[in-house]
C-alpha cells in the first residue's frame, strides 16, 4: 500500500486482507472497510506493540476497536449539529450563538447517576464488575477470588453492563 | 431509531464481556453472528460505543467499601489535598481500554489526577510524583514503563542498564540513564527536565541526551527541540509550592497554575506567547497567589467567572 517495506504486523495484514475486509463489512463498514483497513496498516507500523503473540486476532482486535472510534465520532458529529441546530438556530453574522450548556455541571449529575446504578448493583456485582472492567481481571480469576462459580461471574457481569448501559441511554433521551 | 431486540443486545453485551478477555480469539464465531442479521451488527455497534462511553463514566465513580482494593494496587495512597482542595473532584482510577495501540500485548492500567491534587505511585524502583491535571499510563506487566498524554510528573528512577525505564508521550520516547527529571505535556508540546543523571530522548533514531542540568523544550507542531540550561533544584519545585520559569510563555504559566492551584487559569491571546522569567510562589491560595503574579507581571491578572484570566500589558 506504500513504498515502506511492510512490519511484520502489516504483513500479516496483506495475507489476510479479504479476511478483515469481510471482517470490517460484517462489522458495518461498509464501503468504508478499505478505509478502515488502510488506516490499520498504517497505524500498526507505527505501533511500537512489542512481540504480538497472535498477530491474526491482534489485528482483528485492533480492527474492531477502530470501528468503534469510528462509531463514536461520526455519532459525535451527528449529535453535535443536532445540539446546533436546536440549540442555536439560525446563525446570525456577528452575533455569537448561545454558549453550550454548563458541561461541568451536566457532568456532574451524571456521576451520580452512574453512582446510583452501581450501588443499586449490590456489593459483590460492582466487585466483580470492577475487576473485570477497570483492573482488566480475567473471568476465571475473578470467580477463584471471591470464592463464586464462573456462572455467577458472568450473570453479574451481564447485569451490571445491562444497568450501566441502560442509564448511558437514559443520558441520551433528555 | 433501534431495530434490534432486547435480546440481540444482551447478545451484544455477551460479547464485549467476551472480548474484554484479553486471550479472546474467537473473532470468526463472532463475525459469523454478525452476518447473520444486519440488526445484529447495528446492535453492536451501538453496544460497543455506549461501552466506550463508560470509560470516561467511570472514572469518577468511588466503590464499595467492600470492594475496596485488598489486592496489589501499586498506588501509594499518599494523595493529599493542596491548598485547601480548591476542587473536590477526586483523583481516580480509569481504564484505559480504549488504547487499541496497546492491545494485547500490553496490560495497561491508568492513573490520573484533577487539577489541584497530587499523587505518588510507587512501582519497582520507580517514583513518580504526579502534580494536577496528569494522566498517566502504566502497565501491569512491566513496571519499567509509562505513557503520559498530558499532566506533568516528576519521575525518580533507579538506572538498571538491563531495563532502562522508558517513558512514552505523544511527541517522544524517554529513556532513562540513572534519573530524575519532570516532564511536562500536553497540546502537542513537551518539556523535559533533568535533576539528576541523564534521559535519552527517541533512542535509536537522532537519540538525544539530556544530562542533569539541561532542559529539552519541544515546542507544539516543531519537529525538533532546544536545549537549554535548568538550574537541578528547580526541577520538581512544584511539589514545595514553587515555579520557576525561565523564558517560558505565559501560556505555559497559565497551565501550570491551573494544574497546581486547581481553578481554570488562561491567558489573553496577545499575552500567551510573552516569555516570562521569575519565580512564583504557590502559598496562601489563589487568590494571593495570583495578586504576588500581577505584580511580577506588571499586567492585569483578572477574575472571570470561576477562573482567571492573565491579560496583556
Amino acid at each position: 500500500m506504500d513504498d515502506v517495506p511492510p512490519s511484520g504486523l502489516q504483513a500479516v495484514i496483506l495475507a489476510n486482507r479479504e479476511k478483515l475486509l469481510r471482517f470490517l463489512v460484517s462489522r458495518g463498514a461498509g464501503d468504508a472497510a478499505e478505509d478502515v483497513l488502510q488506516d490499520l496498516y498504517v497505524r500498526v507500523a507505527t505501533a511500537d506493540a512489542g512481540p504480538v503473540a497472535q498477530p491474526l486476532s491482534y489485528l482483528y482486535r485492533a480492527a474492531n476497536n477502530l470501528t468503534v472510534d469510528r462509531f463514536r465520532s461520526r455519532r459525535q458529529t451527528e449529535r453535535r449539529e443536532q445540539d446546533w441546530s436546536d440549540a442555536a438556530g439560525p446563525t446570525e453574522p456577528d452575533r455569537s450563538d448561545d454558549p453550550p450548556p454548563d458541561r461541568s455541571l451536566v457532568a456532574r449529575e451524571t456521576l451520580a447517576g452512574v453512582q446510583a446504578v452501581l450501588d443499586g448493583l449490590g456489593v459483590r456485582t460492582a466487585t466483580i464488575f470492577r475487576r473485570h472492567r477497570i483492573d482488566g481481571v480475567q473471568q476465571r480469576d475473578i470467580a477463584r477470588e471471591l470464592g463464586v462459580s464462573l456462572s455467577t461471574v458472568e450473570a453479574d457481569l451481564r447485569r451490571a453492563y445491562r444497568a450501566l448501559l441502560d442509564y448511558r441511554r437514559s443520558i441520551d433521551e433528555v | 431509531m433501534t431495530d434490534w431486540t432486547r435480546e440481540m443486545e444482551e447478545e451484544a453485551i455477551a460479547w464485549l464481556i467476551r472480548q474484554r478477555d484479553p486471550s479472546f480469539d474467537d473473532w470468526e464465531t463472532f463475525e459469523a453472528w454478525l452476518a447473520a442479521d444486519a440488526a445484529h451488527a447495528r446492535a453492536y455497534a451501538e453496544t460497543a460505543a455506549a461501552d466506550r462511553d463508560l470509560d470516561e463514566l467511570l472514572s469518577g465513580v468511588s466503590w464499595p467499601a467492600e470492594a475496596e482494593p485488598d489486592f496489589d494496587e501499586p498506588v501509594v495512597p499518599s494523595r493529599r489535598r493542596w491548598l485547601g482542595g480548591a476542587l473536590a473532584a477526586s483523583v481516580a482510577l480509569a481504564v484505559a481500554a480504549g488504547s487499541w495501540l496497546a492491545w494485547p500485548s500490553r496490560d495497561l492500567y491508568s492513573v490520573q489526577t484533577a487539577a489541584g491534587e497530587r499523587r505518588t505511585v510507587v512501582l519497582a524502583d520507580t517514583k513518580l510524583e504526579l502534580n494536577g491535571e496528569t494522566r498517566i499510563e502504566l502497565d501491569r506487566k512491566d513496571q519499567r514503563f509509562a505513557r503520559m498524554e498530558q499532566g506533568q510528573a516528576l519521575f525518580t528512577v533507579r538506572h538498571d542498564p538491563a531495563h532502562p525505564f522508558r517513558l512514552e508521550t505523544a511527541d517522544a520516547t524517554l529513556v532513562d540513564a540513572g534519573t530524575t527529571f519532570e516532564v511536562t505535556t500536553g497540546g502537542g508540546a513537551l518539556d523535559l527536565a533533568v535533576s539528576e543523571g541523564m534521559v535519552v530522548v527517541d533512542p535509536g533514531k537522532a537519540g538525544i541526551d539530556v544530562p542533569a542540568g539541561q532542559r529539552f523544550t519541544l515546542a507544539k507542531g516543531q519537529r525538533t527541540g532546544r536545549l537549554s540550561a535548568v538550574r537541578p533544584a528547580d526541577v520538581g519545585a512544584w511539589r514545595s509550592g514553587q515555579l520557576f520559569y525561565d523564558g517560558a510563555p505565559l501560556s505555559r504559566v497559565a497551565a501550570d497554575l491551573q494544574r497546581n492551584l486547581g481553578v481554570p487559569v488562561s491567558v489573553n491571546d496577545a499575552a500567551a506567547t510573552r516569555p516570562f522569567r521569575g519565580v512564583v510562589r504557590l502559598d496562601g491560595g489563589v487568590e494571593p497567589t495570583m495578586a504576588r503574579l500581577g505584580v511580577l507581571l506588571g499586567a492585569p491578572v483578572r477574575r472571570s467567572g470561576k477562573g482567571w484570566v492573565i491579560a496583556g500589558p
